[in-house]
């Protein structure tokens, strides 16, 4: 059984900034999602650009209710 | 909030991790910077692995046999491996502690209490968040899904052991990983979740691969 299998590499100049790592993220989960893949979960480690996703997509610790 | 709505279908949500190995990293970073640092009302002191090192190293028969110099010094290189501070925040250091203080005797380790029970609970706490096997497999009611819990409800805004940031992202894994377990036990019948799982080993392994081809 494939345990784990890469999704895609993108070479970029530089880190590649929070906004556009937010829309490869939830473009990953969409296309995941299509061929029956469920996601229910990202993992990323604690670089600034990755922080920065989390605020994008509005991941905090504060427990804010709909 | 630590999870999203599922852009597909959303009755689901996608859950937020940091990964739990560059976390525990953080937090020895943070104390080898700060020496004393604040653990609820105690204060917890990287002087006393340093002074556990200086007195064992010499010793015949040693009681924390893995700590070495990169464990009390890491160099830039050193403070990228994982198990040099996973094994500074082991049972065998707070038990070394322990042993230096009580049965030793050692003067200045006679503060060191908070700094063993600290050593305990985040060792207790990477142990919760890193099971590989199913026996190490933890679901709601189990005690590694209890240690996580106490462990995130045990924290306070004055708590110092990680900077801001850490902090944050503590909580916010800490919190995914029991909402995660409860929906994947609850909702979908998992048997059980492996929190080893849980973080970017698979693409560090893949980057590691491409380096060294």
């Amino acid at each position: 059984m494939v345990k784990t299998q890469p999704l895609g590499a993108f070479a970029t100049r530089g880190a590649a900034p929070g906004n556009i790592l937010a829309k490869m993220v939830m473009s990953c989960i969409v296309r995941l999602e299509n061929i029956n893949l469920e996601v229910d979960g990202v993992v990323s480690d604690g670089a600034a650009n990755n922080k920065s996703v989390w605020k994008i997509l509005g991941i905090s610790e504060r427990l804010v209710k709909l | 909030m630590n999870r999203i709505e599922n852009p597909v279908d959303e009755s689901r949500n996608v859950f937020f991790f940091s990964d739990i190995p560059h976390i525990i990293k953080c937090i020895r970073n943070h104390m080898h910077k700060k020496e004393d640092v604040k653990f609820g009302d105690e204060v917890v002191s990287w002087r006393y692995y340093r002074a556990l090192y200086d007195i064992d190293k010499s010793s015949d028969i040693r009681a924390a046999p893995k700590l070495s110099h990169p464990h009390i010094n890491p160099n830039p290189f050193q403070k990228m491996v994982v198990s040099y501070a996973a094994q500074i925040f082991s049972k065998t250091v707070a038990d070394a502690i322990c042993f230096y203080r009580d049965e030793m005797g050692n003067k200045f380790m006679e503060n060191s209490k908070p700094t063993e029970t600290f050593t305990r609970k985040i060792n207790g706490l990477f142990d919760a968040c890193n099971g590989r096997i199913p026996k190490h497999g933890i679901k709601p009611g189990t005690v590694g899904f209890q240690c996580i819990s106490d462990f995130l409800h045990s924290l306070k805004p004055e708590d110092s052991f990680a900077s801001e940031l850490t902090m944050s992202s503590i909580r916010v894994t800490l919190n995914s990983i029991l909402d995660a377990m409860k929906y994947l036990c609850e909702e979908v019948k998992y048997a059980y979740v492996l929190t080893g799982k849980l973080n970017q080993d698979p693409i560090e392994v893949r980057t590691t691969l491409l380096y060294f081809k």
